[in-house]
């Protein structure tokens, strides 16, 4: 388990790690505010450490084993032009996005 | 007639029902009565986002219908529908500036089975964004009024289609509850909020927050009225594999059965410090109702009630944070900073078009999820919530068992006054969460009114697919408890 302080700020560089996976591109205001807020929330979430609880008992939640299985059959999908009806950039029957391989 | 005097729209959905389908109104008559009065009041109040154009066409195929001799369930009924849920021709929200200009090209299945019941949807409700708040405060199109007092929140994250319902803007609503968003606003406004049992009505047309938690519900005026709605838009869907084949119940024919030999739990961790003490007596007056209509109280204990709002926030977060990927400039909504590269579009689009509570939320499940965390947070997260719902599946079996508690540790707060302080907005979910953890069917309604004259709520919990007793139950505290139409409509109730 990573080491994390027991309250105040969460540190600036984990901020920016966890920003990135999030694809959350903040500012410096951004990101040292929720550093502040995060460290608060975790810490307060860290009352779990006191719930006992192990974490390998947990199982499947809201009687997942009798879910309704429907017919393997082939039916009719949205359409691309449906499907594209909401697209800021559509081309050619696609979603169209800059360029990454450059990147 | 004013907006105000008309009958109409101060009668519940099952009375205006059968009187479009005995002919002494049409279903277009009680469309423009509602249309009527959210132009007048919804001004002062801002439940909705969004008006349906079609409303009174769609209420003239309903009368249609009617003619040609169907049977609607809810022949003509007005309703409101939360903004996270699609339709089809309406623009969806989420109260979020990301999805500008999102039109579904279909219905959710909870709405096209109203549709398909008669009901004639007014509009789209105002909502905290991506349903992440309490108050109404975090939709990016600003706050909705609570009906009872101009300067406090109407609850979140389904504000919009509680105040709705409590100011006689619509007698039906839906809306969507992760971890109390239904029951919460219902409690401030005064009316009737069901969240059902997880897989008892389809999610397919929600826009996700967390997926194993969400589920779509009823907001109404009276308890028979929420039972009709969950009659029509109960059962399995090939849309969504969660929504289970259960049979539904006989609804509404549980209104009138009474609650003798019923035994009603009171969990002693929800009547404990920080429960305002007007809730707690007007809570305990609704267990001596109960009693006196036959049913056995007592008290239980559900220990890991402490744990809940840890749990719940940090499992919702992180379900969030990966239903929330979706919104990155591609297929929908707004797009940012496509100049700058794909990954800078990515980063850019959700940090411009996700509010500050979204954005917290993404961030707590990104870390709650990511290497180093995921053992300490989310893992035991789950566990802990293993551990609740088997504690409320202990004390509700075997039945006929309900639990009764308060909704809510307040009445309606102030605008503004939580909105700083999010660890302080979360715990106004304290008693509401473990119902969804649990994926377990929770009535919450009025059972009185404080020194000031705002509304207390109670909430039921019940078994799996338990909602005949909750509303049962919930008929008999109905009856002992009736409510009085909100001040809306005064002259002096403004902004």
């Amino acid at each position: 388990m990573a080491d994390r302080p027991a309250g105040g700020s969460t540190p600036i560089a984990e901020v920016r790690r966890i920003a990135r996976l999030a694809g959350l591109e903040l500012d410096e205001a951004g990101i040292e505010r929720i550093g502040r807020e995060l460290g608060s929330i975790l810490e307060s979430m860290s009352s779990l450490d006191e719930a006992g609880a192990a974490t390998h008992d947990h199982g499947s939640v809201s009687g997942a084993p009798s879910l309704p299985l429907r017919e393997d059959a082939v039916e009719p999908c949205l359409g691309a032009e449906a499907a594209l009806g909401n697209a800021p950039d559509p081309a050619r029957g696609l979603f169209r996005v800059p360029r990454s391989l450059d990147e | 007639m004013s907006p105000a005097e008309n009958g109409l729209a101060s009668l519940t959905a099952c009375e205006l029902r059968r009187r479009v389908v005995a002919g002494e109104v049409s279903a277009l008559d009680a469309a423009r009565a509602h249309l009527e009065r959210i132009s007048a009041l919804d001004g002062r109040l801002h439940c909705f986002l969004a008006l349906n154009p079609k409303a009174e066409q769609e209420a003239r195929q309903v009368d249609r219908r009617i003619r040609a001799g169907e049977r609607l369930a809810l022949a003509g009924v007005p309703v409101a529908v939360k903004d996270n849920l699609v339709t089809a021709g309406l623009a969806t929200t989420c109260g979020s500036r990301i999805l500008g200009g999102f039109r579904s090209p279909t219905d959710a299945t909870a709405v096209s089975r109203l549709r398909a019941a008669g009901a004639v949807v007014l509009g789209k409700t105002n909502l905290d964004e991506f349903a992440m708040g309490s108050s109404t405060e975090t939709s990016a199109f600003g706050p909705t009024r609570n009906p009872w007092d101009p300067a406090r929140v109407p609850g979140g994250s389904s504000g919009g289609s509680a105040a709705a319902v409590a100011a006689r803007l619509a007698p039906l609503a839906l809306g969507s509850d992760t971890g109390g968003s239904i029951r919460q606003p219902a409690a401030f406004c005064g009316v009737i909020g069901l969240k059902p049992t997880y897989g008892r009505v389809s999610r397919s047309g929600l826009v996700a927050y967390a997926s194993s938690l969400d589920q779509v519900g009823p907001l109404t005026r009276s308890v028979a009225d929420a039972a009709s709605a969950l009659a029509a838009i109960a059962g399995p869907d090939p849309r969504d594999a969660t929504a289970r084949n259960e049979p539904a119940g006989d609804y509404v024919g549980a209104c009138s059965r009474g609650v003798l030999g019923l035994r009603v739990g009171l969990p002693r961790e929800y009547f404990g410090a920080g429960l305002d003490p007007e809730i707690e007596r007007a809570v305990r007056l609704a267990a001596a109702a109960l009693e006196a209509a036959g049913a056995t109280l007592e008290e239980v204990s559900l220990p890991h009630t402490r744990f809940a709002i840890p749990t719940y926030y940090l499992l919702a977060t992180a379900e969030a944070s990966s239903n929330l990927s979706r919104y990155d400039g591609v297929r929908y909504g707004e797009r940012l900073g496509a100049e700058a590269g794909l990954r800078a579009m990515f980063g850019r689009t959700r940090a411009g078009g996700f509010g500050a509570e979204v954005q917290r939320r993404i961030m707590l499940g990104t870390y709650s999820l990511s290497a180093g965390y995921h053992e300490r947070f989310h893992a035991r997260a789950q566990a802990v919530r293993t551990r609740i719902r088997e504690e409320l599946l202990a004390l509700l079996g075997p039945g006929p068992r309900v639990l009764l508690a308060p909704t809510t540790p307040t009445a309606a707060f102030g605008l503004g006054e939580k909105v700083e302080d999010p660890l302080q907005m979360y715990l106004s979910d304290v008693y509401t969460v473990t119902a969804n953890l649990g994926g377990l069917p929770a009535l919450a309604l009025p059972v009185g009114r404080s020194a000031r004259g705002l509304p207390l709520g109670a909430q039921l919990m019940g078994p799996p697919f338990g909602e005949e007793l909750l509303f049962a139950a919930g008929a008999v505290l109905e009856r002992a408890f009736p409510l009085p139409a909100p001040p809306c409509d005064a002259p002096g109730f403004a902004p």
